[in-house]
């Protein structure tokens, strides 16, 4: 916060203020620009935290999993692996919608998750896997399609309607689907640790390749450009929330304006986290965790550099009004988007959260990377 | 698909301007740039042209093997349809970037498609979860039954089609377009990742006994139609290029600001790249080792596809298009524009259009190979590791030549995202 303190005493011209703003500046020096301060403090105290609790997340499912199995009639077992798998969804969605750095390399995220998925393909893999012979271990889930992988995969051995249930883990036949419940949440386990150790200073250190721009980095040769990245974050993020998780599932068109003159065409089966009817928690996190990087988690983030340095405070208080606003919205809506879907009775909420989202895209959109001075890019969901 | 391997495009920051302007190359004029746009719209006109001819020479070979169906003869419709893909995927670079060939791309290239909808399946058919249509089978019903409502489909032509085309909003209910029609000649490639494609028999096709799956007629109809839906469409979208028309798409465009024209090329440029080509119809296939996310499924066409699509993006970036009778169509270029500002950026990008399209070429070898030829499907098998390595070269490639693209744009000034879209 030194810039913001500093601009009043420089604007106050006198000798005092000039020495202690000499001296400020001096310090300034010693500390990083406020561009860096941005960089370090939103992957420490922000992106950082979301991986580790997104890790232990999934070591807890792990456990969980492990635990169940070893007593698969247990029902009370059950429930608590499907609570910790929803625990990891959470974890998920806090880092879901970063766009540089370990998770695009060799496409973690897809590991992860898998969707939309338009053919049902996970239900196929998953039984065709269990209908083979060989043994099942994470291996054989890291060297198999990245389908049968991740939460996407365990979503549908812990809550599909015919295979998700207690009585499928009973028996002979059960065992062997216990066996892949672990495989496949040990293996989340890996590449959700992964990640996390990846971005660790005693890790892979990839914090100091994003925070320590300059020529020699081929990643980020400098401040703007990574700063560019996390504008792309957040902007991909909140378009994927609006148009993928919300718009394309429940067929809405009309930008949020509340008319709507055609019969109700919805595609529930490509909402996310269908099976478990957890998708409206999924986005609420997401937007949470979007609006924690906007912030760095109260430390010094996008919020204060535009507001200090960019001049920009008007913009930067827009923004989390609006990440809030849509926060309420979405907390506004009753029950799972996947009951409600086809409902017209519930059809306003989420018309007003479809709104929102739309507030708070142009803002991002049109506005921030103005302000910020980079531009965005192309991104690969603009395919159809 | 989840993730969003999203590139950054750098430049625009305060100091960059500056010292651009401190610098000072000289921006392209006014009327340079207007010469690309033009010469954007010349190229879209024919290429537009070209898939309308070779719709056409389809519709030709269609006819004649309706008319006296043998195996000859659904060989050579197989054949012209192949040829008709081979402009249309080159047009692709136009998607994206002009609403008017987005808002009707749907209804010809729609894919992946859930067949049932139109035609008899294997056992082992799946079609997405809550689709009303996915096992449908136009063909083989005078009625359809939706739920709640009926469908008179007794006599199958051009408006049935083009009706029931998305059904229930879903976009795997495909009833018109390539991917209708390439069904109707192959059938579904029921050998997984194994060799070889679809195996439909002529006979399904036979106007008398000898007709194999029952509703010839219809099945005939059903092609007929789809070919004549496709031909319209063509012809549609060739006149919305066509100079000298009155406000047709080519004169709406022509009266933007050069600027948001050139943009929208960009634009259309790097969405193709990363989003649909490398991620839609490479990535997702690879990663989920899918069939069912195969771009030319039934045909094994794929390759083709993709190298045409790869080919049409270096033909905006050049300006140039060889045309499907040998003619080379060029004339002014963003290549030109971006390296009359500077040398290194067009060069970079010229490069990763190059590299790409060799990636591709090693595709096509190795899908058209003499022996042992290893096609699309096959190539995405759990465990290919040469047909990964295969994939993944074009994968990289196609992130190196949207930076390439990102970088271009931003050497002449231009935010790709500026599309007034």
């Amino acid at each position: 916060m030194i810039s913001t303190a500093m601009k009043p005493m420089l604007s106050a011209r006198t000798f005092r203020a000039i020495i202690i703003a000499t001296s400020l500046s001096t310090l300034a020096a010693c500390s990083p620009p406020p561009s860096s301060k941005v960089l370090i403090e939103t992957g420490n105290k922000s992106i950082i935290s979301s991986y580790q609790a997104f890790s232990l997340a999934s070591q807890k499912l792990n456990k969980a999993a492990t635990s169940y199995c070893k007593a698969a009639e247990d029902n009370q077992k059950f429930e608590t692996v499907r609570s910790t798998w929803r625990e990891a969804v959470l974890g998920w969605s806090t880092v879901q919608n970063i766009q540089f750095g370990p998770l695009m390399v060799d496409n973690q995220a897809w590991k992860i998750q898998f969707w939309p998925d338009k053919k049902n393909l996970i239900a196929r893999k998953v039984e065709a896997l269990l209908k083979e012979s060989d043994v099942i271990t994470p291996q054989r889930v890291d060297d198999a399609s990245v389908v049968v992988q991740g939460l996407s995969s365990l979503e549908y051995l812990l809550f599909d309607a015919k295979a998700g249930t207690l009585e499928r883990y009973t028996g002979e036949k059960g065992q062997r689907r216990c066996e892949l419940l672990v495989a496949v949440s040990d293996h989340l386990n890996n590449v959700s640790s992964g990640l996390y150790n990846s971005w660790r200073a005693d890790g892979g250190n990839y914090i100091s390749t994003f925070s320590k721009t300059g020529e020699k980095n081929t990643e980020f040769p400098d401040d703007n450009i990574a700063i560019g990245y996390l504008l792309d974050t957040l902007v991909s993020g909140v378009e994927l929330i609006k148009r993928d998780k919300l718009e394309r599932p429940l067929d809405i068109t009309t930008g949020g304006n509340g008319e709507e003159n055609h019969p109700l065409q919805t595609q529930v089966y490509q909402l996310e986290w269908w099976r478990s009817q957890y998708s409206k928690q999924a986005i609420i996190t997401n937007l949470h965790a979007l609006k924690n990087i906007f912030n760095a988690n109260e430390a010094y983030g996008l919020d204060d550099y535009l507001r200090d340095v960019k001049q920009q405070s008007a913009l930067s208080d827009k923004i989390n009004d609006g990440f809030k606003r849509c926060i309420a919205a979405a907390s506004a809506i009753e029950g799972s988007l996947f009951s409600i879907a086809n409902k017209p009775e519930h059809r306003q909420p989420i018309l007003a959260f479809d709104s929102e989202l739309a507030n708070l895209l142009a803002v991002l959109r049109n506005d921030l990377p103005t302000a910020l001075g980079v531009s965005l890019g192309f991104n690969s969901k603009d395919g159809d | 698909m989840t993730i969003l391997l999203r590139q950054l495009l750098l430049i625009i920051g305060l100091s960059t301007l500056t010292l651009n302007a401190l610098a000072a190359p000289n921006m392209p004029s006014p009327m340079e740039k207007r010469a690309v746009a033009v010469h954007y719209t010349d190229i879209a006109y024919a290429i537009y042209s070209d898939a309308e001819k070779s719709a056409e020479a389809l519709q030709g070979k269609v006819d004649a093997f309706l008319k006296a169906p043998d195996q000859k003869g659904l060989v050579e419709a197989q054949t012209a349809w192949k040829l008709a893909r081979k402009a249309y995927l080159q047009s692709e670079a136009f998607r994206f970037g002009n609403p008017i060939v987005d808002d009707w791309e749907g209804q010809l290239n729609n894919w992946p498609l859930d067949e049932g909808i139109i035609d008899y399946v294997d056992d082992d058919y799946f079609y997405a979860l809550g689709n009303i249509g996915g096992d449908l089978n136009i063909i083989a019903n005078t009625t359809l039954n939706l739920g709640s409502d009926t469908v008179d489909a007794s006599q199958i032509n051009k408006e049935l089609l083009r009706n029931l085309h998305e059904l229930g909003g879903s976009a795997a209910n495909v009833t018109t377009g390539y991917h209708a029609i390439e069904f109707l000649l192959w059938g579904q490639d029921l050998n997984g990742h194994g060799p070889g494609a679809g195996e439909r028999p002529y006979t399904d096709y036979l106007q008398s006994e000898q007709c194999s799956h029952g509703n010839c007629d219809r099945r005939a109809d059903y092609l007929r139609a789809a070919t004549a839906v496709l031909l319209e469409d063509l012809q549609y979208m060739s006149q919305q290029w066509a100079p000298g028309v009155d406000n047709n798409y080519r004169a709406q465009l022509l009266a933007m600001d050069n600027d948001t024209i050139i943009a929208r090329m960009f634009y259309g440029l790097g969405s193709l790249s990363l989003g649909e080509l490398g991620g839609e119809r490479i990535k997702v296939a690879l990663e989920a080792n899918s069939t069912e996310d195969e771009h030319d499924c039934f045909s094994d066409n794929t390759h083709w596809s993709h190298y045409y699509d790869g080919l049409g993006i270096q033909n905006i970036y050049l300006g140039q298009y060889q045309r499907l009778d040998g003619t080379l169509l060029t004339g002014p270029s963003l290549s030109k524009l971006v390296a009359s500002v500077n040398t290194d950026v067009d060069k970079n990008t010229r490069q990763a259009l190059d590299k790409t399209m060799t990636a591709l070429t090693v595709l096509v070898n190795a899908a058209e190979a003499k022996d042992k030829p290893m096609k699309f499907d096959m190539m995405i098998a759990e465990g290919n590791k040469r047909g990964e390595e295969i994939l993944g070269n074009i994968l990289n490639a196609l992130v190196d030549q949207t930076r390439g693209i990102e970088q271009s744009a931003a050497a002449i000034n231009i935010d790709p995202t500026a599309t007034g879209l």
